[in-house]
């Protein structure tokens, strides 16, 4: 098998992720429109820079070292998938599989009242062709190398829409599954969705590896469409290995009078980075976000939120909170625009951390742009130390330390967990949870 | 069932006391009265194994075992508790959660087996009942604006759950009203028995009226200077503390 070999490259000189794709033949296939959406983003990489730390918005998610790594683009075969245990207990909803980025329908449950396909097939669809082109063009624009490799390498992706008016009743959840082998392998995903006027559809995500192998690095790309009285509710979680690495670039337009609440969950990785971004197109509309993560040993996360306020009435509703111990670095950097043509938006932003130890490391950075005069904004961050006082208290119960510290975590976290509307998946977001307070 | 020795306690590197000796017998209910300042609270914190205190001498004996040698949890486990002075305010923990996990952490170092959620939450609606404590406070966090009242009605609810060997009560009359008061003296009644002992630590004689003690101890400048049964109480409350402050000042001259 090829592998791509990297010796002292720069960051700055992208020729091996080039190569990589030039040594990927199955990429020059597919409807010619796609091939050119993967070229014009393969050319645009090759002249985009990789963040580094001296860019502001990336201080403290340098992929450099990562990068620089020797990782494989390769294609390769998955191990059989025995998919129920990926699936989270108790859940009532219908599942969809992905393996290194490509929809698996023959994995995946047939769902009456949604349309599932791949962007490949659905690229010449009357109604979702120029939706999904729009998309797949605005990539090889974007100024993030991030993004533009995503697209160079994105094949047969997920794509989700429901008709007008129209609500499934039950969530979806979609496995995203990486498959290792003896290389580090670099995994690109996708998943779009679509939500047409008045349509309601509940979407879980969580990632997963197949096999043994080396560490991988995900690099996700959701895009997302809620049009007016449309609801999103989507939910990520992310619980990768130690040694993997995780990049997601999270896009959602909102319509006047559209409703997105999206919830992240990031306990695994040993690096991750979370761009979200939701960008209000209309008036009067509903936006929570919330974020929950606990970094420990030398996980570094990194959520970064950008939240778009451009139309008057808009509500949106944002909480991150997070633990970090051991020698972990969490950051949160919630960007809030609201440009002089939203008044009477209403927004609250809370960034809470909890610090365990000496050595950790939590930076939070509220950041609230405000141009209209007439609007109701209010932020606030905390960073602070796990008190010894109310340890005290419970183990003075007869509660020994380490449960006595997870209660008191898990206290603090509540807040998030409770905003959670869906009681099989708290219950497993509480169950790695405990298993990751459990962790020595 | 607790033997103190010549205890002494330090917080950064201020003494605080000074050569403890106390003995207390199954049954039996001892108050230790004194000015403020005296060491009260530190004598119960150091039993409980609060960390900002520091032993330096002597020794403490619980049921045969050396106190001060065992984890905090140890101790609760062992049958030693501490109501609060000051209880905690825990957000995100609910009243009953902590209930349960408490109840069935002694259980299983006990060797018991631990009560499922229905049979712990009966139990705790039974004694919640005995404290007069309504319950809707089950699903609240644990002491998250309470009232001082209703902490303390929390304590003596922990405490009959808990069915300790030995109960200290650290200034749990603190800031009661008549009615609160009286609950928290119908609990610890309630429990009294041969094989249970209390250590109640207060700064009033009022307490005294409703629990009754077999011996009462004044402790000041980290020593207990003079001991007695009730009667020391009531002279107490009658003459203020000068006469005792008067009298060891008098000795150490």
């Amino acid at each position: 098998m090829d592998t791509l070999t990297v010796t002292t490259a720069a960051v700055t000189d992208n020729q091996r992720w080039v190569d990589g794709f030039a040594e990927r033949p199955d990429l020059q296939q597919g409807p010619s429109q796609l091939v050119s959406f993967r070229q014009n983003a393969i050319d645009k990489l090759a002249q985009t820079s990789f963040p580094t730390r001296r860019d502001e918005d990336w201080r403290y998610s340098d992929f450099t070292r990562a990068l620089n790594e020797n990782w494989s683009l390769q294609k390769t075969d998955a191990p059989q998938v025995v998919r129920t245990t990926f699936e989270i207990p108790d859940f009532t909803g219908f599942v969809l599989v992905t393996i290194d980025g490509e929809f698996q329908p023959e994995l995946s449950d047939t769902i009456p009242g949604l349309v599932v396909g791949n962007t490949e097939e659905l690229l010449d669809d009357a109604t979702h062709g120029a939706w999904i082109a729009e998309r797949l063009t605005s990539f090889a624009a974007d100024d993030n190398a991030f993004t533009n490799l995503n697209a160079a390498f994105a094949k047969t992706s997920l794509f989700l829409t429901i008709g007008k008016n129209e609500k499934l009743g039950k969530p979806v959840h979609i496995i995203h599954f990486a498959t290792r082998n003896a290389d580090k392998r670099f995994v690109n995903s996708q998943v779009f969705v679509r939500l047409p006027q008045g349509a309601e559809l509940t979407v879980d995500e969580t990632f997963e590896t197949l096999g043994e192998g080396a560490p991988i690095f995900r690099n996700h790309v959701i895009r997302g469409s809620v049009d007016a009285q449309g609801r999103l509710e989507y939910r990520s979680i992310q619980n990768e290995g130690r040694e993997d690495y995780h990049v997601s670039n999270a896009n959602f337009d909102q319509a006047g009078g559209g409703y997105i609440d999206h919830t992240r969950v990031d306990l695994g990785g040993a690096q991750v980075r979370n761009n979200l971004d939701i960008n209000h197109k209309g008036a009067g509309l509903e936006t929570h976000m919330a974020g929950l993560f606990f970094a420990r040993g030398r996980q570094r996360i990194d959520n970064q939120t950008f939240l778009d306020h451009a139309f008057p009435h808009g509500e949106s509703n944002e909480i991150y909170k997070g633990i970090v111990m051991d020698s972990a670095v969490t950051s949160f950097n919630g960007k809030v625009m609201v440009r002089p043509d939203a008044q009477k938006t209403n927004a609250y932003q809370q960034n809470d951390n909890l610090v365990i130890g000496t050595k950790a490391e939590a930076n939070a950075k509220p950041q609230l742009e405000i141009f209209a005069d007439d609007v109701k904004c209010s932020h606030g961050a905390t960073i602070g130390q796990m008190d010894e006082a109310p340890l005290f208290y419970l183990m003075a119960r007869g509660i020994d330390r380490g449960t006595a510290l997870g209660m008191l975590q898990r206290g603090f976290l509540l807040e998030v967990l409770d905003r959670i509307n869906s009681e099989a998946v708290r219950a497993y977001v509480e169950h790695l949870l405990m298993a990751k307070f459990n962790e020595a | 069932m607790l033997s103190i020795k010549n205890l002494h306690a330090q917080v950064e590197e201020t003494p605080i006391l000074q050569g403890i000796n106390l003995d207390i017998k199954p049954g039996e209910v001892h108050a230790i009265m004194g000015p403020n300042g005296s060491g009260k609270s530190t004598l119960a914190s150091v039993l409980a194994g609060r960390e900002e205190y520091e032993v330096t001498e002597g020794s403490v004996n619980f049921l045969g075992e050396d106190l001060l040698d065992l984890d905090v949890e140890e101790r609760a486990q062992n049958g030693l508790f501490l109501a609060f002075q000051y209880p905690i305010e825990i957000p995100g923990v609910t009243n009953a959660t902590f209930l349960r996990s408490s109840i069935n952490a002694i259980r299983t170092a006990n060797g018991q087996d631990e009560l499922n959620g229905a049979q712990a939450l009966k139990l705790i609606r039974e004694k919640m009942a005995a404290v007069e404590m309504d319950a809707s406070f089950l699903k609240r966090s644990l002491n998250e604006g309470f009232s001082g009242g209703e902490k303390k009605r929390n304590e003596m609810l922990q405490m009959m759950l808990l069915e300790p060997k030995l109960a200290i009560l650290d200034e749990t009359d603190s800031g009661l009203d008549i009615d609160a008061l009286q609950v928290v003296a119908k609990a610890v009644n309630s429990m009294r028995n041969t094989d249970r002992s209390f250590l109640v630590v207060t700064h009033y004689q009022r307490l005294l009226d409703h629990i009754v003690p077999d011996f009462v101890h004044v402790l000041y400048n980290g020593r207990i200077v003079r001991s007695g049964d009730k009667s020391l109480a009531l002279e107490l409350e009658k003459r203020g503390y000068d006469w005792i402050k008067e009298e060891v000042a008098a000795q150490t001259a």
